[in-house]
């Protein structure tokens, strides 16, 4: 045995060294919000409360009697949590966002901030919670007397010991000490506590070291070859076909379903969570913490079920093994770790459970009464801690006077999962507000209520067999001798264990309830709200959301409310600091969101809704622009790819048709210079022709010779005339659409010689030698030959026209390229064409810079047109002699008219 | 895109996950392996639900970090808070 001193002393130790942590993790929240303590470690350690003394004490029991089924209760949090990415992930995330306090406070939240189904599943959740924490009180308490036990731990362990109710009380009465100071202690009342997150990860530690060590010592020097170490080990072990039944599955379910709805589960795992990170890390820490804690299980048990008489108590093997074998210092770690296990399942239990009490049902009574003090700035905020002080002192008394009314019997040992049982009921509506928009309160509460007492009726009443409510008569024979009513065979099914059996009946009835009630009347306006920002969460909020709801109330009053919950700290940067609240009489929508929202989390959805609405003068909610908005989010889903495949197309011509009106725009301008350009042409000819003609007519008595010179004039002129108008129509004849050609093959060379042989006197005239190049051979191309021959003159004659140099020289050659291309080349050794100007010499009208009078300016441009009817192109190049080189390329054919290669027949 | 695709291979992973989990640790396939223990050896059921439990550890380990680049997905960015 150990000294009772000495275990009191350590136990007092390791509280004072929790209290220590608590107090710094406070401190350093406080300093900063995001430093360790936010991080995924920390979070992982302390959704581990999972493990309670349950765990630490019961799972070597349940290995020891039942074999394999203790894994259950492992199992299905590991498929919960690495299945975090379907469930978990959106819980968390509206739990953060919406600052949910409870799963009494989600719940509610999600079905309109319905008070009646907050104050449902907290007194549902006290009720089952209740026998559960009895259960921690029962395991410290009979680990503390085997430890002490003056006779040794070995007697104490086989004999059945009364409990020592003095050691838990004092018990009980410190447990409400710690959860008070550090639960309820801040000033601050909102939904998480920093501190006893720190302590609570600490005690994840301490439980999992204390029971590797024993795992470890037991595994080293009591486990021997398989042989014997399964000598006397249970049947359900050596032989597990029976173990996989209904009772497996079900099991897990329950497991599965637990780690999401037992309120200190949904506290450390939704209300604590501070980001996407820590569920992500927890997803698979979480199950290796579980993995690690269950892995000498089965060597503690079967070295129990070896060394230690027949009859020891298999829940305290973990405790007595190494007490027995004389390992004081083991066993005293093993202590210390039960203790820590209960000790903070207790107190994250109660704290959940007290701000659900003073939330869901305080609250709501309170105000409906008017018992809120209204006074000075604090009381309110003191009345609500008060409240939380004497939820947890209730909360953790009544789990003891619970123990101490049924501590004798057996009832305690299988209320884990009766309780468990209870506890989940939530769950079908917490999984249809998370999916189902349809779903309503009604249909909630409906379910809730019905599956909860079906519950007790079949499972928990029962469990007392006969001490409490249900007589032992009731419990064998049904009520009133209505043996289809029998709580373990309602309708007369039998074939199932108790626990399948109450799980079945009861979430049947729940999920049926909810569904039925939920399809026959619509959801009020606030649920389909909620609705929509729960199941919608992962999309981005929009304008017309928040408009929804439209109300009306003052500032002052606003204010007011503000102040009396969440201190003048909060409520001035609230209210200030945004600068809204300085001029406005009328609060905006915006600012009423944000006082809700900041109220609820400290008071919860509901009460922070009844809270604002003492002080809205009017509010409607637009039940049109909601079913708009439902319908929307729908729409959004289906569509939301195709709309980006589409918007990508768009894009795409957007892009050409931006480009197309840009040269539409152009093309315009073009038009208009052209026209203003062939007035101007036009103008200047018919001027003379008709100053002349008058002169003529009015001047009878001129000399012949004068006559003859006026004539010559307008006859030049008259050319000069004819010359643009055909080059007009050569411009129109050679727009698309227009009047077709002669099509005909031909060889190009010939073009290019009559061209040269065209230029050959306007060139001796001004003195410009014309050279051939080398020339290509047997080349054919489909079109008009004197196009083509026009195309040459045109660039031959302005290469002679436009060259200054005093030894000008034009070069004409031509090739055949890759046997497709037909080029020729048409160089001088003039000044050459500015890089800029290369483009812009091939529109209608332009000149050369220093062009003389003449040319129309037509020619380049209509020679282009031609060039790229024959399917080819006309650009223009730096020539080997300095000055311009244009090249003219032309797709060439066969004889008989089918284009070669790659080109096509015009 | 690749590394979208992929992305998104890896948030099928993660959803496929606790389905497969299920699968391997429910009956009819755990059953399989809850035959009658030989004499002189550990109980095959024992070996089997430790080493599956482990390899689901392992994915999940495995998915979590590649599943987290997807958070600043703007999809996955929730707005902030209503009424």
């Amino acid at each position: 045995m150990l000294p009772v001193n000495l275990v009191v002393l350590v136990c007092l130790a390791y509280v004072a060294i929790l209290f220590g942590v608590a107090f710094a993790g406070d401190r350093r929240a406080r300093k900063d919000p995001t430093g360790w303590l936010s991080s995924p470690l920390v979070y992982t350690l302390s959704i581990s409360i999972y493990c309670s003394s349950w765990t630490f004490f019961g799972s070597v029991g349940s290995a020891a009697k039942n074999g394999l089924e203790f894994l259950t209760i492992y199992l299905g949090p590991t498929i919960v949590f690495v299945g975090w990415w379907i469930f978990l992930r959106k819980l968390v995330t509206i739990g953060r966002i919406h600052h949910t306090t409870s799963i009494a406070d989600f719940i509610s939240a999600r079905f309109g901030k319905s008070p009646a189904l907050g104050a449902l599943i907290t007194i549902l959740t006290l009720v089952a919670i209740t026998p559960y924490i009895a259960l921690q009180l029962k395991a410290i308490t009979a680990s503390f007397q085997v430890t002490t036990y003056p006779a040794g731990a070995l007697v104490a362990a086989s004999q059945r010991l009364e409990p020592d109710f003095v050691v838990a009380f004092w018990l009980a009465a410190g447990l409400c000490l710690f959860s008070i100071m550090f639960g309820v202690r801040n000033i601050d009342v909102n939904e998480r506590h920093h501190g006893v997150i720190a302590a609570i990860a600490v005690e994840a530690l301490v439980k999992l070291v204390a029971f590797l060590a024993v795992g470890i010592w037991v595994f080293a020097t009591l486990s021997n070859a398989p042989d014997v170490m399964f000598r006397n080990a249970p049947v359900s072990l050596l032989n597990p076909e029976q173990g996989f039944g209904s009772r497996w599955v079900a099991l897990c379910f329950l497991a599965g379903a637990a780690v999401i709805c037992l309120p200190r589960q949904f506290q450390v795992t939704v209300v604590e969570n501070s980001s996407d990170e820590q569920i992500r890390t927890a997803s698979w820490m979480f199950p290796f913490y579980l993995f690690l804690m269950n892995l000498f299980v089965i060597p503690i048990a079967m070295a129990g079920l070896n060394y230690l008489p027949a009859g020891s108590d298999p829940d305290l093997f973990v405790l007595t093994l190494p007490m027995t074998n004389g390992q004081e210092t083991i066993g005293l770690l093993a202590f210390i770790g039960g203790f820590s296990s209960a000790t903070s399942m207790v107190i994250v239990s109660s704290i959940a459970l007290s701000t659900m009490i003073s939330n869901h049902i305080v609250m709501p009574v309170a105000m409906r009464f008017s018992l809120v003090p209204t006074g000075s700035g604090q009381s309110a905020r003191n009345f609500i801690l008060t409240a939380r002080r004497m939820s947890i002192v209730f909360i953790i008394f009544l789990g003891f006077i619970y123990f101490w009314v049924s501590g004798t019997s057996d009832a305690l040992a299988s209320i884990g999962l009766i309780s468990f049982c209870g506890l989940i009921q939530p769950l079908p509506s917490l999984v249809a507000g998370l999916y189902w928009q349809r779903a309503t309160h009604r249909g909630a509460l409906a379910g809730l209520a019905a599956g909860f007492l079906v519950w007790g009726y079949t499972l928990f009443l029962p469990s007392f067999e006969g001490a409490f409510l249900m007589s032992a008569d009731v419990i064998e024979n049904g009520p009133f001798g209505l043996t289809w009513l029998k709580p373990y065979a309602l309708f007369g099914q039998d074939a199932y264990d108790p626990l399948v059996h109450a799980l079945l009946w009861s979430m049947t009835v729940n999920i049926v309830l909810l569904v039925a009630v939920s399809l026959w009347r619509e959801p009020t306006p606030l649920t389909r709200f909620q609705a929509t920002l729960f199941i919608d969460v992962f999309r981005r909020q929009t304008e017309r959301e928040r408009g929804v709801i439209r109300r009306t109330a003052r500032v002052a009053d606003l204010r007011q409310i503000a102040g009396r919950i969440l201190g003048p700290e909060e409520t001035v940067r609230l209210f200030y600091l945004d600068g809204v609240g300085e001029r406005a009489v009328i609060a905006s929508d915006e600012l009423l969101s944000l006082v809700e929202t900041r109220l609820a989390a400290h008071v919860g959805a509901a009460t922070a809704r009844t809270l604002v609405s003492q002080v809205v003068t009017s509010e409607t909610i637009s039940v049109e622009e909601l079913k708009r908005l439902a319908g929307e989010a729908e729409q959004i889903r289906a569509y939301s790819a195709e709309l980006e495949r589409k918007s990508r197309q768009v894009e795409a011509t957007a892009a050409e048709l931006a480009a197309a009106n840009e040269r539409l725009r152009e093309i315009d301008v073009q038009k208009d210079e052209f026209l203003s350009q062939v007035s101007h042409e036009v103008r200047t000819p018919m001027t003379a022709i008709r100053s002349f003609s008058e002169i003529l007519l009015t001047n009878r008595d001129l000399d012949e010779a004068r006559k003859l010179h006026f004539l010559g004039i307008i006859q030049s002129e008259s050319f000069r005339l004819t010359r643009l108008l055909d080059g007009i129509l050569d411009l129109n004849v050679t727009e698309p659409g227009e009047q077709a050609w002669d099509m005909t093959v031909f060889d190009p060379e010939v073009a290019v010689e009559h061209a040269i042989a065209t230029c050959e006197p306007l060139a001796r005239a001004a003195g410009v030698r014309i050279r051939r190049g080398r020339r290509a051979r047997h080349a054919l191309v489909l079109g008009s030959q004197d196009r083509l021959a026009q195309v040459f003159i045109n660039l031959i004659s302005n290469a002679i026209k436009h060259n200054p140099n005093a030894n000008p020289e034009v070069v004409v050659s031509s090739s055949i390229r890759a046997n497709v291309t037909y080029e020729a080349k048409v160089a001088d050794n003039g000044p050459g064409v500015a890089p800029m100007d290369r483009e812009s010499i091939f529109r209608k009208f332009v000149r050369g810079a220093k062009a003389q009078q003449g040319g129309v300016g037509l020619g380049l441009a209509i020679s282009r047109q031609i060039a790229e009817r024959f399917g080819g192109e006309l650009c223009i190049f730096d020539s080997k002699a300095g000055g311009a080189e244009f090249v003219v390329r032309l797709p060439l054919c066969t004889r008989d008219g089918a284009g070669s290669g790659h080109s096509t027949a015009v | 895109m690749a590394r979208r695709s992929n992305r998104q291979g890896f948030r099928d992973a993660a959803a496929i996950l606790p389905f497969a989990a299920a699968l391997l640790l429910m009956p009819p396939l755990v059953r399989i392996f809850a035959t009658p223990s030989i004499p002189g050896a550990v109980p095959p059921i024992v070996l089997y639900i430790f080493a599956v439990w482990a390899a689901i550890i392992l994915v999940a380990l495995f998915v979590a970090r590649r599943v987290g680049d997807a958070t600043d997905d703007p999809e996955d960015t929730p707005g902030p808070g209503g009424t």
